[in-house]
Protein backbone atom coordinates (compact mmCIF):
# COMPACT_ATOMS: atom_id res chain seq x y z
CA UNK A 1 0.00 0.00 0.00
CA UNK A 2 1.03 3.63 -0.90
CA UNK A 3 2.08 5.58 2.39
CA UNK A 4 -0.23 8.80 2.76
CA UNK A 5 0.55 11.89 2.50
CA UNK A 6 0.45 12.67 6.25
CA UNK A 7 0.15 10.82 8.90
CA UNK A 8 -0.49 12.11 12.25
CA UNK A 9 0.59 9.65 15.19
CA UNK A 10 -0.30 10.10 18.80
CA UNK A 11 0.02 13.64 18.96
CA UNK A 12 -0.98 15.58 22.25
CA UNK A 13 -0.53 18.65 23.61
CA UNK A 14 -1.12 20.36 27.21
CA UNK A 15 -0.80 23.26 27.88
CA UNK A 16 0.41 24.81 31.20
CA UNK A 17 -1.73 28.22 32.08
CA UNK A 18 0.09 29.74 34.88
CA UNK A 19 -2.32 30.76 37.71
CA UNK A 20 -0.60 33.66 39.78
CA UNK A 21 3.21 33.24 41.04
CA UNK A 22 3.28 29.47 41.85
CA UNK A 23 0.74 27.21 40.86
CA UNK A 24 0.27 25.77 37.84
CA UNK A 25 -3.02 24.63 35.98
CA UNK A 26 -2.63 22.17 33.02
CA UNK A 27 -5.12 21.50 30.02
CA UNK A 28 -5.15 18.61 27.75
CA UNK A 29 -5.78 19.97 24.70
CA UNK A 30 -5.29 17.40 22.30
CA UNK A 31 -5.35 13.91 24.04
CA UNK A 32 -3.31 11.34 21.60
CA UNK A 33 -4.63 11.86 18.05
CA UNK A 34 -3.68 9.92 15.16
CA UNK A 35 -5.19 10.00 11.23
CA UNK A 36 -3.69 9.79 8.16
CA UNK A 37 -4.60 11.84 4.88
CA UNK A 38 -4.13 10.64 1.28
CA UNK A 39 -2.38 12.79 -1.87
CA UNK A 40 -5.91 15.68 -2.99
CA UNK A 41 -7.83 14.83 -0.13
CA UNK A 42 -10.11 16.71 2.29
CA UNK A 43 -10.54 16.13 5.95
CA UNK A 44 -12.67 18.14 7.72
CA UNK A 45 -12.43 18.32 11.48
CA UNK A 46 -15.46 19.13 13.65
CA UNK A 47 -16.16 19.90 17.06
CA UNK A 48 -17.04 21.75 19.97
CA UNK A 49 -15.49 25.17 21.05
CA UNK A 50 -12.49 24.11 23.27
CA UNK A 51 -12.25 21.02 21.38
CA UNK A 52 -8.59 21.27 20.47
CA UNK A 53 -9.35 21.76 16.59
CA UNK A 54 -7.60 24.95 16.66
CA UNK A 55 -4.85 23.70 18.72
CA UNK A 56 -4.34 21.01 16.35
CA UNK A 57 -4.38 23.42 13.51
CA UNK A 58 -1.58 25.34 14.64
CA UNK A 59 0.21 22.25 15.36
CA UNK A 60 -0.17 20.96 11.94
CA UNK A 61 0.88 24.23 10.90
CA UNK A 62 4.24 24.66 12.75
CA UNK A 63 3.22 27.29 15.26
CA UNK A 64 4.18 25.40 18.28
CA UNK A 65 5.12 21.47 18.57
CA UNK A 66 2.97 18.88 20.00
CA UNK A 67 4.37 17.60 23.64
CA UNK A 68 4.23 14.02 22.50
CA UNK A 69 3.85 12.34 19.28
CA UNK A 70 4.69 12.48 15.52
CA UNK A 71 3.90 14.08 12.64
CA UNK A 72 4.93 12.39 9.40
CA UNK A 73 5.09 13.93 5.25
CA UNK A 74 5.35 11.52 3.16
CA UNK A 75 6.74 9.06 5.48
CA UNK A 76 9.27 11.57 7.06
CA UNK A 77 9.22 12.75 10.51
CA UNK A 78 8.31 16.41 10.37
CA UNK A 79 10.10 17.26 14.08
CA UNK A 80 13.19 16.09 12.91
CA UNK A 81 13.55 18.41 9.57
CA UNK A 82 14.20 22.10 9.92
CA UNK A 83 11.58 24.13 10.85
CA UNK A 84 11.28 26.57 7.84
CA UNK A 85 11.05 23.76 5.42
CA UNK A 86 8.19 22.40 7.77
CA UNK A 87 6.15 25.63 7.16
CA UNK A 88 6.37 25.66 4.24
CA UNK A 89 4.96 22.01 3.43
CA UNK A 90 1.75 22.62 5.26
CA UNK A 91 0.21 25.94 4.78
CA UNK A 92 -2.26 27.63 7.10
CA UNK A 93 -5.05 30.17 6.06
CA UNK A 94 -5.98 32.09 8.92
CA UNK A 95 -9.50 32.99 10.14
CA UNK A 96 -10.04 36.19 8.98
CA UNK A 97 -7.78 36.82 5.81
CA UNK A 98 -8.59 40.63 6.35
CA UNK A 99 -6.96 40.92 9.71
CA UNK A 100 -3.94 38.84 8.55
CA UNK A 101 -2.41 40.85 5.90
CA UNK A 102 -0.02 43.56 6.28
CA UNK A 103 -1.98 47.34 5.51
CA UNK A 104 1.06 48.87 4.67
CA UNK A 105 2.61 46.53 2.58
CA UNK A 106 1.72 45.64 -1.58
CA UNK A 107 0.04 42.64 -1.87
CA UNK A 108 2.26 41.81 -4.12
CA UNK A 109 5.45 41.53 -1.74
CA UNK A 110 3.31 40.11 0.87
CA UNK A 111 2.52 36.85 -1.24
CA UNK A 112 6.21 36.94 -2.44
CA UNK A 113 7.17 36.85 1.29
CA UNK A 114 7.74 32.92 1.60
CA UNK A 115 9.48 33.07 -1.34
CA UNK A 116 11.90 35.63 -0.41
CA UNK A 117 12.96 33.98 2.61
CA UNK A 118 13.59 30.49 1.61
CA UNK A 119 14.19 30.19 -2.11
CA UNK A 120 17.23 31.74 -3.84
CA UNK A 121 15.09 32.53 -7.55
CA UNK A 122 15.91 35.29 -9.67
CA UNK A 123 13.80 38.33 -9.48
CA UNK A 124 12.25 37.70 -13.10
CA UNK A 125 11.79 33.65 -12.14
CA UNK A 126 10.25 35.20 -8.95
CA UNK A 127 8.09 37.75 -10.85
CA UNK A 128 6.54 34.94 -13.12
CA UNK A 129 5.97 32.52 -9.95
CA UNK A 130 4.15 35.67 -8.21
CA UNK A 131 1.75 36.30 -11.59
CA UNK A 132 1.24 32.71 -11.73
CA UNK A 133 -0.19 31.82 -8.32
CA UNK A 134 -2.04 34.86 -8.63
CA UNK A 135 -3.85 33.73 -11.73
CA UNK A 136 -4.37 30.51 -9.78
CA UNK A 137 -6.32 31.88 -7.83
CA UNK A 138 -8.64 34.30 -9.42
CA UNK A 139 -6.46 37.49 -9.03
CA UNK A 140 -5.29 40.18 -11.54
CA UNK A 141 -1.46 41.06 -12.26
CA UNK A 142 -2.09 44.25 -11.43
CA UNK A 143 -3.78 43.58 -7.84
CA UNK A 144 -0.11 42.62 -6.92
CA UNK A 145 0.78 46.44 -6.69
CA UNK A 146 -2.48 46.98 -4.67
CA UNK A 147 -2.40 47.58 -0.68
CA UNK A 148 -4.57 45.30 1.41
CA UNK A 149 -7.56 47.59 1.75
CA UNK A 150 -7.88 48.65 -1.98
CA UNK A 151 -9.18 44.61 -1.82
CA UNK A 152 -12.69 43.56 -0.96
CA UNK A 153 -12.89 40.54 1.00
CA UNK A 154 -12.98 37.51 -0.92
CA UNK A 155 -9.89 39.07 -3.10
CA UNK A 156 -7.90 39.43 0.11
CA UNK A 157 -8.91 35.67 0.70
CA UNK A 158 -7.49 34.75 -2.52
CA UNK A 159 -4.17 36.55 -1.68
CA UNK A 160 -3.63 34.80 1.55
CA UNK A 161 -4.63 31.69 -0.68
CA UNK A 162 -1.78 32.75 -3.05
CA UNK A 163 0.55 33.33 -0.09
CA UNK A 164 -0.07 29.70 1.23
CA UNK A 165 0.25 28.26 -2.16
CA UNK A 166 3.17 30.20 -4.20
CA UNK A 167 5.41 27.48 -1.93
CA UNK A 168 3.99 24.76 -3.53
CA UNK A 169 2.66 23.54 -0.40
CA UNK A 170 1.55 19.70 -0.10
CA UNK A 171 -0.89 20.54 2.59
CA UNK A 172 -3.26 23.85 3.46
CA UNK A 173 -4.89 23.87 6.50
CA UNK A 174 -8.07 26.16 7.37
CA UNK A 175 -8.28 27.28 10.61
CA UNK A 176 -11.96 27.73 10.43
CA UNK A 177 -11.55 30.27 6.94
CA UNK A 178 -14.60 29.71 5.56
CA UNK A 179 -16.92 30.09 9.09
CA UNK A 180 -16.61 34.23 8.30
CA UNK A 181 -17.78 34.72 5.34
CA UNK A 182 -21.41 34.77 3.47
CA UNK A 183 -22.97 32.76 1.23
CA UNK A 184 -21.87 33.72 -2.27
CA UNK A 185 -18.18 33.72 -1.35
CA UNK A 186 -18.45 30.72 0.14
CA UNK A 187 -19.94 29.46 -3.39
CA UNK A 188 -17.01 30.41 -5.15
CA UNK A 189 -14.54 29.45 -2.34
CA UNK A 190 -15.84 26.01 -3.39
CA UNK A 191 -15.57 26.40 -6.76
CA UNK A 192 -11.83 27.61 -6.47
CA UNK A 193 -10.89 25.32 -3.85
CA UNK A 194 -12.12 21.87 -5.57
CA UNK A 195 -10.19 23.21 -8.45
CA UNK A 196 -7.13 23.30 -7.19
CA UNK A 197 -7.05 20.71 -5.54
CA UNK A 198 -7.59 18.80 -9.12
CA UNK A 199 -4.65 20.90 -10.75
CA UNK A 200 -2.35 20.97 -7.65
CA UNK A 201 -3.26 17.86 -5.98
CA UNK A 202 -3.15 19.62 -2.30
CA UNK A 203 -4.51 17.75 0.85
CA UNK A 204 -7.00 20.00 2.75
CA UNK A 205 -7.72 20.19 6.05
CA UNK A 206 -10.65 22.34 6.73
CA UNK A 207 -11.12 23.04 11.04
CA UNK A 208 -14.53 24.42 11.67
CA UNK A 209 -18.31 23.76 11.14
CA UNK A 210 -19.63 24.32 7.86
CA UNK A 211 -21.54 21.57 7.55
CA UNK A 212 -23.14 22.30 4.14
CA UNK A 213 -19.63 23.33 2.69
CA UNK A 214 -17.86 19.75 4.66
CA UNK A 215 -20.59 17.74 2.53
CA UNK A 216 -19.22 19.16 -0.45
CA UNK A 217 -15.45 19.80 -0.07
CA UNK A 218 -14.80 16.51 2.29
CA UNK A 219 -13.60 13.04 1.50
CA UNK A 220 -13.30 11.95 5.72
CA UNK A 221 -15.05 13.94 8.38
CA UNK A 222 -13.30 13.90 12.24
CA UNK A 223 -15.36 14.67 14.96
CA UNK A 224 -13.31 15.85 18.10
CA UNK A 225 -14.46 16.21 21.42
CA UNK A 226 -12.40 17.41 24.75
CA UNK A 227 -9.45 16.81 23.17
CA UNK A 228 -10.47 13.18 21.55
CA UNK A 229 -11.43 12.04 18.38
CA UNK A 230 -14.61 10.47 19.02
CA UNK A 231 -15.21 9.72 15.08
CA UNK A 232 -13.73 9.34 12.10
CA UNK A 233 -15.46 8.01 8.91
CA UNK A 234 -16.28 9.52 4.80
CA UNK A 235 -18.29 12.12 5.10
CA UNK A 236 -21.16 10.00 3.87
CA UNK A 237 -21.42 7.88 6.26
CA UNK A 238 -21.54 10.45 9.10
CA UNK A 239 -23.92 12.25 7.22
CA UNK A 240 -25.97 9.21 7.28
CA UNK A 241 -25.64 7.50 10.54
CA UNK A 242 -23.65 9.49 12.90
CA UNK A 243 -22.39 7.64 15.37
CA UNK A 244 -21.68 9.72 18.71
CA UNK A 245 -24.45 12.12 19.98
CA UNK A 246 -22.75 14.96 19.60
CA UNK A 247 -22.61 14.52 16.33
CA UNK A 248 -26.52 13.02 15.55
CA UNK A 249 -26.73 16.40 17.24
CA UNK A 250 -25.02 18.47 14.87
CA UNK A 251 -26.33 16.48 11.65
CA UNK A 252 -29.80 16.89 13.54
CA UNK A 253 -29.66 20.30 13.46
CA UNK A 254 -28.25 20.67 9.90
CA UNK A 255 -31.01 18.11 8.37
CA UNK A 256 -33.36 20.19 9.80
CA UNK A 257 -32.00 23.76 8.61
CA UNK A 258 -31.94 22.48 5.19
CA UNK A 259 -35.01 20.67 4.75
CA UNK A 260 -36.89 22.31 7.28
CA UNK A 261 -38.41 20.70 10.43
CA UNK A 262 -38.94 16.76 9.67
CA UNK A 263 -42.37 17.06 12.26
CA UNK B 1 -2.01 65.94 -22.73
CA UNK B 2 -0.73 63.28 -20.89
CA UNK B 3 -1.29 59.72 -20.82
CA UNK B 4 -2.76 60.19 -17.29
CA UNK B 5 -6.62 61.74 -18.46
CA UNK B 6 -6.82 58.45 -20.61
CA UNK B 7 -5.56 55.65 -18.00
CA UNK B 8 -6.91 56.83 -14.85
CA UNK B 9 -4.65 54.62 -12.47
CA UNK B 10 -1.46 54.10 -14.08
CA UNK B 11 0.25 52.84 -10.65
CA UNK B 12 -1.38 52.27 -7.17
CA UNK B 13 0.81 55.13 -5.15
CA UNK B 14 3.57 54.18 -2.12
CA UNK B 15 1.95 54.58 0.94
CA UNK B 16 4.56 57.60 1.66
CA UNK B 17 3.16 59.06 -1.54
CA UNK B 18 -0.86 58.62 -0.28
CA UNK B 19 0.02 60.29 2.77
CA UNK B 20 2.21 63.15 0.88
CA UNK B 21 -1.18 63.69 -1.08
CA UNK B 22 -3.36 63.84 1.61
CA UNK B 23 -1.18 66.58 2.85
CA UNK B 24 -1.07 68.09 -0.24
CA UNK B 25 -4.94 68.22 -0.70
CA UNK B 26 -4.95 71.17 2.10
CA UNK B 27 -3.53 74.46 2.33
CA UNK B 28 -3.30 75.44 5.98
CA UNK B 29 -0.66 72.09 6.03
CA UNK B 30 1.30 73.38 3.67
CA UNK B 31 1.31 76.61 4.88
CA UNK B 32 2.85 75.25 7.97
CA UNK B 33 5.50 72.79 6.45
CA UNK B 34 6.47 75.53 3.99
CA UNK B 35 6.97 78.34 6.80
CA UNK B 36 8.68 74.96 8.38
CA UNK B 37 10.31 74.65 5.28
CA UNK B 38 11.76 78.33 5.76
CA UNK B 39 12.53 78.19 8.90
CA UNK B 40 15.13 75.43 8.47
CA UNK B 41 16.63 77.39 5.76
CA UNK B 42 17.63 80.21 7.46
CA UNK B 43 18.24 77.98 10.45
CA UNK B 44 20.94 76.22 8.32
CA UNK B 45 22.04 79.88 6.78
CA UNK B 46 21.87 81.38 9.46
CA UNK B 47 25.41 83.00 9.49
CA UNK B 48 25.28 84.27 5.84
CA UNK B 49 21.43 85.64 6.41
CA UNK B 50 21.79 87.60 9.35
CA UNK B 51 23.00 91.26 8.50
CA UNK B 52 24.83 92.03 11.66
CA UNK B 53 27.15 89.68 13.96
CA UNK B 54 24.23 88.62 16.72
CA UNK B 55 26.88 89.96 18.97
CA UNK B 56 28.08 93.11 18.23
CA UNK B 57 26.61 96.25 19.59
CA UNK B 58 25.69 99.44 17.63
CA UNK B 59 26.51 101.35 20.81
CA UNK B 60 25.43 104.24 19.47
CA UNK B 61 21.76 103.31 18.59
CA UNK B 62 20.23 101.72 21.42
CA UNK B 63 16.47 100.48 21.58
CA UNK B 64 16.18 101.72 17.98
CA UNK B 65 12.57 100.59 17.18
CA UNK B 66 11.54 98.44 14.39
CA UNK B 67 11.56 100.23 10.69
CA UNK B 68 7.61 99.70 10.74
CA UNK B 69 7.57 102.66 13.85
CA UNK B 70 8.13 106.20 13.22
CA UNK B 71 11.70 106.12 14.56
CA UNK B 72 13.01 103.14 13.35
CA UNK B 73 15.61 102.37 10.21
CA UNK B 74 15.12 100.05 7.41
CA UNK B 75 19.04 99.52 8.71
CA UNK B 76 17.70 97.57 11.82
CA UNK B 77 14.50 95.86 10.54
CA UNK B 78 13.52 94.37 13.83
CA UNK B 79 15.17 97.44 15.57
CA UNK B 80 18.08 97.07 18.79
CA UNK B 81 17.78 96.15 22.03
CA UNK B 82 19.01 98.06 25.29
CA UNK B 83 22.84 97.39 24.46
CA UNK B 84 22.21 98.46 20.82
CA UNK B 85 22.11 94.76 19.20
CA UNK B 86 20.18 93.74 16.38
CA UNK B 87 17.33 91.93 16.79
CA UNK B 88 16.54 90.80 13.57
CA UNK B 89 20.41 89.06 13.67
CA UNK B 90 19.55 87.47 16.98
CA UNK B 91 16.26 86.24 16.02
CA UNK B 92 17.66 84.48 12.54
CA UNK B 93 20.85 82.95 14.75
CA UNK B 94 18.46 82.21 17.76
CA UNK B 95 16.91 79.81 15.14
CA UNK B 96 20.22 77.73 15.39
CA UNK B 97 19.80 77.43 19.45
CA UNK B 98 16.15 77.04 19.49
CA UNK B 99 14.92 74.71 16.57
CA UNK B 100 17.95 73.84 16.21
CA UNK B 101 18.63 72.41 19.71
CA UNK B 102 14.78 71.24 19.76
CA UNK B 103 15.53 68.82 16.15
CA UNK B 104 18.84 67.66 18.12
CA UNK B 105 17.13 66.82 21.38
CA UNK B 106 14.45 64.95 19.26
CA UNK B 107 16.47 63.04 17.17
CA UNK B 108 18.56 61.52 19.76
CA UNK B 109 15.99 61.23 22.42
CA UNK B 110 14.07 59.30 19.58
CA UNK B 111 16.49 57.08 18.69
CA UNK B 112 17.21 55.88 22.17
CA UNK B 113 13.78 56.01 23.14
CA UNK B 114 12.43 54.42 20.30
CA UNK B 115 15.03 52.16 20.80
CA UNK B 116 14.44 50.86 24.32
CA UNK B 117 10.98 50.83 23.44
CA UNK B 118 10.84 48.27 20.84
CA UNK B 119 13.24 46.47 22.49
CA UNK B 120 10.39 46.40 26.25
CA UNK B 121 8.41 45.22 23.77
CA UNK B 122 9.75 42.77 21.92
CA UNK B 123 11.36 40.91 25.25
CA UNK B 124 9.11 39.01 27.62
CA UNK B 125 9.10 38.67 30.98
CA UNK B 126 11.03 40.43 33.99
CA UNK B 127 13.39 42.31 31.75
CA UNK B 128 10.42 43.55 29.88
CA UNK B 129 8.83 44.64 33.27
CA UNK B 130 11.50 46.59 34.71
CA UNK B 131 12.15 48.56 31.42
CA UNK B 132 8.28 49.31 31.34
CA UNK B 133 7.39 50.25 35.17
CA UNK B 134 10.71 51.97 35.77
CA UNK B 135 9.86 54.19 32.70
CA UNK B 136 5.96 54.88 33.22
CA UNK B 137 7.69 56.18 36.87
CA UNK B 138 9.55 58.49 34.97
CA UNK B 139 7.09 59.00 32.86
CA UNK B 140 4.52 60.59 35.85
CA UNK B 141 7.21 63.24 36.05
CA UNK B 142 6.64 66.08 33.49
CA UNK B 143 9.12 67.01 30.69
CA UNK B 144 10.02 70.30 32.16
CA UNK B 145 10.06 69.42 35.92
CA UNK B 146 12.73 66.69 34.74
CA UNK B 147 14.75 68.61 32.99
CA UNK B 148 14.97 71.42 35.62
CA UNK B 149 15.47 68.29 37.83
CA UNK B 150 19.18 67.91 35.83
CA UNK B 151 19.99 71.33 35.85
CA UNK B 152 19.83 71.27 39.29
CA UNK B 153 22.21 68.54 39.64
CA UNK B 154 24.64 69.51 36.57
CA UNK B 155 24.06 73.23 37.16
CA UNK B 156 23.07 75.53 34.25
CA UNK B 157 24.05 76.19 31.09
CA UNK B 158 23.58 74.85 27.27
CA UNK B 159 24.87 71.85 26.66
CA UNK B 160 23.38 71.07 30.18
CA UNK B 161 19.92 72.34 29.11
CA UNK B 162 20.00 70.15 25.80
CA UNK B 163 20.97 67.01 28.25
CA UNK B 164 18.24 67.60 30.03
CA UNK B 165 15.21 67.96 27.46
CA UNK B 166 17.10 65.08 25.98
CA UNK B 167 16.35 62.86 29.02
CA UNK B 168 13.05 64.66 29.60
CA UNK B 169 11.90 63.36 26.25
CA UNK B 170 12.89 60.21 26.08
CA UNK B 171 10.21 58.36 28.12
CA UNK B 172 7.65 59.68 26.07
CA UNK B 173 9.33 57.84 23.44
CA UNK B 174 9.71 54.86 25.19
CA UNK B 175 5.74 55.08 26.03
CA UNK B 176 4.64 55.36 22.51
CA UNK B 177 6.77 52.75 20.79
CA UNK B 178 6.75 50.58 23.72
CA UNK B 179 2.69 50.45 23.61
CA UNK B 180 2.84 50.62 19.05
CA UNK B 181 5.19 47.28 18.76
CA UNK B 182 3.11 45.36 21.63
CA UNK B 183 -0.49 46.56 19.54
CA UNK B 184 1.48 45.27 16.21
CA UNK B 185 3.19 42.14 17.55
CA UNK B 186 -0.75 41.04 18.75
CA UNK B 187 -2.06 41.00 15.22
CA UNK B 188 -2.67 37.65 12.97
CA UNK B 189 -0.52 39.40 10.23
CA UNK B 190 2.56 39.23 12.46
CA UNK B 191 1.31 35.81 13.29
CA UNK B 192 0.88 34.77 9.63
CA UNK B 193 4.21 36.96 8.84
CA UNK B 194 6.35 34.40 11.69
CA UNK B 195 4.92 31.40 9.60
CA UNK B 196 5.56 32.80 6.05
CA UNK B 197 9.37 31.93 7.85
CA UNK B 198 10.74 35.91 8.49
CA UNK B 199 13.28 36.53 10.34
CA UNK B 200 13.42 38.61 13.34
CA UNK B 201 15.46 41.52 11.95
CA UNK B 202 13.18 41.41 8.81
CA UNK B 203 10.04 40.81 11.19
CA UNK B 204 11.20 44.24 12.66
CA UNK B 205 11.65 46.22 9.38
CA UNK B 206 8.90 44.89 7.06
CA UNK B 207 6.17 44.44 9.44
CA UNK B 208 6.44 46.31 12.49
CA UNK B 209 7.91 49.59 11.01
CA UNK B 210 5.81 50.59 8.59
CA UNK B 211 3.03 49.75 10.77
CA UNK B 212 4.34 51.86 13.64
CA UNK B 213 5.69 54.59 11.17
CA UNK B 214 2.52 56.62 12.32
CA UNK B 215 2.31 57.18 15.50
CA UNK B 216 5.98 58.01 15.54
CA UNK B 217 5.72 60.41 13.73
CA UNK B 218 3.13 61.72 15.46
CA UNK B 219 5.07 61.67 18.46
CA UNK B 220 8.19 63.32 16.69
CA UNK B 221 6.23 66.53 15.60
CA UNK B 222 4.81 66.72 19.14
CA UNK B 223 7.88 65.65 20.63
CA UNK B 224 9.59 68.89 18.63
CA UNK B 225 7.21 71.70 19.78
CA UNK B 226 7.55 70.24 23.45
CA UNK B 227 11.25 70.44 23.18
CA UNK B 228 11.25 74.07 21.75
CA UNK B 229 9.33 74.89 24.49
CA UNK B 230 11.12 73.79 27.10
CA UNK B 231 14.45 75.06 25.72
CA UNK B 232 12.77 78.66 25.48
CA UNK B 233 11.15 78.24 29.18
CA UNK B 234 14.32 76.84 30.76
CA UNK B 235 16.35 80.11 28.81
CA UNK B 236 13.63 81.97 29.92
CA UNK B 237 14.56 81.17 33.02
CA UNK B 238 17.82 81.65 32.09
CA UNK B 239 18.55 77.94 33.55
CA UNK B 240 19.79 77.73 29.73
CA UNK B 241 21.73 79.58 26.94
CA UNK B 242 23.75 82.02 29.38
CA UNK B 243 23.69 86.10 28.95
CA UNK B 244 25.14 86.79 25.27
CA UNK B 245 23.62 83.76 23.31
CA UNK B 246 20.73 84.81 20.92
CA UNK B 247 18.55 82.15 22.40
CA UNK B 248 14.51 83.06 21.90
CA UNK B 249 14.23 82.33 25.57
CA UNK B 250 16.80 83.90 26.98
CA UNK B 251 16.00 86.83 24.93
CA UNK B 252 12.68 87.70 26.26
CA UNK B 253 13.94 86.98 29.44
CA UNK B 254 16.69 90.07 29.16
CA UNK B 255 13.88 91.85 27.16
CA UNK B 256 11.14 91.63 30.02
CA UNK B 257 12.48 94.85 32.39
CA UNK B 258 12.25 96.74 29.18
CA UNK B 259 8.44 95.52 28.27
CA UNK B 260 6.62 98.99 28.33
CA UNK B 261 9.66 101.47 27.44
CA UNK B 262 10.36 98.74 24.41
CA UNK B 263 8.03 96.15 23.50
CA UNK B 264 9.69 94.58 20.28
CA UNK B 265 13.01 93.59 22.27
CA UNK B 266 10.17 90.82 24.20
CA UNK B 267 7.46 90.73 21.39
CA UNK B 268 9.62 89.53 18.18
CA UNK B 269 11.41 86.38 19.62
CA UNK B 270 8.40 85.86 21.49
CA UNK B 271 6.20 85.92 17.79
CA UNK B 272 9.28 83.41 16.30
CA UNK B 273 8.55 80.91 18.94
CA UNK B 274 4.83 80.87 18.14
CA UNK B 275 5.14 80.81 14.60
CA UNK B 276 7.37 77.99 14.90
CA UNK B 277 5.57 76.23 17.24
CA UNK B 278 2.41 76.77 15.45
CA UNK B 279 3.74 75.80 12.08
CA UNK B 280 5.01 72.51 13.64
CA UNK B 281 1.96 71.48 15.79
CA UNK B 282 0.00 71.95 12.21
CA UNK B 283 2.14 69.91 10.42
CA UNK B 284 1.81 67.39 13.51
CA UNK B 285 -2.09 67.67 12.87
CA UNK B 286 -1.85 67.52 8.99
CA UNK B 287 0.21 64.34 9.38
CA UNK B 288 -2.54 62.07 12.07
CA UNK B 289 -5.15 63.85 9.40
CA UNK B 290 -3.43 62.21 6.57
CA UNK B 291 -2.69 58.87 7.74
CA UNK B 292 -6.53 58.72 8.99
CA UNK B 293 -7.77 59.15 5.72
CA UNK B 294 -5.50 56.62 4.34
CA UNK B 295 -7.12 54.47 6.96
CA UNK B 296 -10.61 55.19 5.93
CA UNK B 297 -10.10 54.46 2.16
Amino acid sequence: MQTPLLQVKHISKTYHNSKGWFRHETVEAIKSVSFDLKRAHTLAVIGEAGSGKSTLARILAGEMSPSSGDILLHGQNLNDTNQRQRCMDIRMIPQRPSLSLNPRLRVGMQILAPLVQHRSLTPSLRQQKLYATMRDVGLLEEHADYYPNMLSASQRLRVTLARAMIVDPEVLVFDQTLSAMDITMRAQLINLLTMLQQSRGMAYIMIGHQLSMIRHLADDVMVMQQGEVIEFRPTDEIFESPASEYTQRLIYAYNELVQGPSS
Amino acid sequence: MDRNTIYQDDAVPSIFRQVANAFNARGAYMVAFWTLMIMLVIMIFSAVLAPYHPHHQHTDLLLLPPSWADKGTVEFFFGTDDLGRDILSRVISGTRYTLGGALLTVAISGLIGVAIGALAAMLRGLRSSILHHLLDTVLAIPSLLLAILVIAILGRGWSTVLLAVTIGLIPQFIRVSHQAVLEVLATEYVRMARLDGYSKFRLFYRVVLPNIAEPLIIRFTAAISSAIMDLAALGFLSLGAQAPAPEWGSMMASGISLLTTAPWVITLPGIAIFITVLSINLVGAGLQSSFKKLESS
